[in-house]
């Protein structure tokens, strides 16, 4: 017989609370990034829409300037947890 | 001298299997990039490639090794570790052959499992920690995967429907170009790692390294490039499953998924429950396919893809096993060196059979013929 002793952890098999973390923070942060870039796309369609008045150019301006800089603050924070996790 | 031979084997044994793991996981980042044309397929690979590189050197903290709660620490060998190795090798090789995403990583740890399970019997083998980090994480990663993909394709779908195809389609393909970016940079900082804490194990435990010591400069350098050179040749045949095989994708559904799975696998992985890169790049491809009216998902390449998923653990484990056999059956170091060659051999074969059906950077984009295409099965009529 082997003299191996393994020590199960105590760990749960499933851990229900990390994975209603996962999934609800996978649900809302993944939908909301696709939704945001997407309204950015639709505002850069706006915004050099043919025929779009200045106030429609305005805002299509402003709603990609605003969606950019939501994604791009929520890919600097994916590179964040990157460095930090390994 | 003995030792210092068996040091090399699995130290190149363990770059071998760092490249297969890049070049079978290429699909998981790319698949959707190329299927959709947002980058030509070599520039693909390329770019992925370049940010493997980048994530290998992003994070030098070693994840824990890939034994840890899997096997019993204290009865790892280097001919267990050597065995592990060529288990998980032969199975890359072969899903690729079949063009199946199967995960790398399940692969290593059931080569290893079968290896210590052929080694100190049931006793060495934490199977409560195998069910823990590798069952259940396997059935939620796709399942979680597939409903983020699904609602997101919806809503993306919605935000542009009055947007016009052109204007949408470019869009669409930026954001892929980032999201596949994104999605290189996670698993050059998650997979090299691995590769290099096997290493770094076999350094320790043939007394190179103190316990404590940090990982070698070379360690990180020959694990980057090594990963990142099995991605830039491309599994092209496990692209081409995932770009077409599963279901038609287009540039809003390729979107949908990889900032998807990019999503899942970081929160996942900051949240203390890292998912398969693999299980979750194809969930989100299956997701975006069952949101989208009209698209038809091929079940039965899903099916096979998922019975793959099933025998990666016992399949590796039982080659993993029978390394280990053939490993005990000589003295010296003559196992290990038998072991080594029946690998070249069998990945020599493989590569050779390849041949008759070349899936590569031009041909990986043909539309998919019939749900019957894959290669396993024209290779199967071809023999």
């Amino acid at each position: 017989m082997p003299t191996a002793t393994p020590v199960v952890p105590p760990t749960p098999l499933i851990d229900w609370h990390v994975l209603g973390q996962v999934l609800l923070a996978s649900v809302s942060i993944g939908v909301a990034l696709v939704t945001l870039f997407s309204l950015g796309v639709a505002s850069l369609s706006v915004s050099r829409g043919q025929g779009a008045s200045g106030s429609l150019r305005f805002f299509g301006r402003l709603g990609v300037a605003v969606s950019t800089l939501l994604v791009a603050s929520v890919l600097v924070w994916g590179f964040y947890i990157i460095t930090q996790k390994g | 001298m003995n030792n210092t031979l068996i040091l090399i084997l699995v130290v190149a044994t363990a770059l071998a299997f760092d490249f297969t793991n890049g070049f079978h996981d290429t699909a998981n980042s790319v698949a959707p990039t190329i299927a959709t044309g947002a980058l030509k397929p070599r520039t693909a690979v390329a770019f992925s490639a370049i940010l493997n590189v980048v994530g290998a050197f992003l994070s030098l903290k070693v994840a824990a090794t890939i034994a840890s709660s899997i096997v019993d620490q204290t009865s790892v060998t280097l001919a267990i570790v050597f065995a592990g190795l060529a288990g998980a090798i032969a199975w890359n090789i072969t899903t690729w052959f079949f063009g199946l995403p199967s995960s790398s990583s399940h692969a290593l740890i059931g080569g290893v499992v079968g290896a210590m399970f052929a080694s100190v019997g049931s006793a060495g083998v934490l199977w409560h920690g195998i069910a823990a980090k590798v069952f259940v994480p396997g059935i939620i990663a796709p399942l979680v995967a597939l409903l983020v993909a699904g609602i997101a394709t919806v809503v993306s779908r919605a935000a542009t429907s009055r947007v016009d195809d052109s204007a949408r389609t470019i869009g669409m393909r930026v954001g892929q170009i980032g999201a596949s970016g994104l999605q290189s940079i996670a698993h050059g900082t998650n997979d090299a790692q691995k590769t290099m804490g096997v290493i770094t194990l076999a350094l320790v435990a043939n007394g190179t390294l103190t316990a404590d010591a940090a990982v070698p400069g070379w360690v990180i350098w020959t694990c980057a490039l090594a990963m990142a050179l099995g991605t830039f040749i491309g599994g092209w045949r496990i692209i081409r499953t995932m770009g077409h095989g599963l279901t038609h994708i287009d540039p809003t559904q390729g979107f949908a998924a990889q900032m998807s799975s990019s999503v899942v696998l970081l929160t996942s992985s900051h949240l203390g429950l890292p998912l398969s890169t693999t299980y979750v790049a194809t969930g989100s491809v299956v997701g975006t396919g069952i949101a989208t009216r009209g698209r038809k998902v091929h079940w039965n390449v899903a099916g096979r893809v998922v019975a793959a998923w099933l025998i990666t653990l016992p399949a590796a484990g039982l080659v993993g096993a029978a390394m280990y056999g053939i490993e005990s059956l000589f003295s010296n170091s003559f196992g290990e060196i038998a072991v080594a060659i029946l690998l070249a051999a069998y990945a020599t074969g493989i590569f050779l059979r390849s041949r008759r059906q070349v899936v590569d950077h031009t041909n990986v984009n043909e539309p998919w013929k019939s749900e019957l295409e894959e290669p396993a099965v024209t290779a199967v009529a071809a023999a």
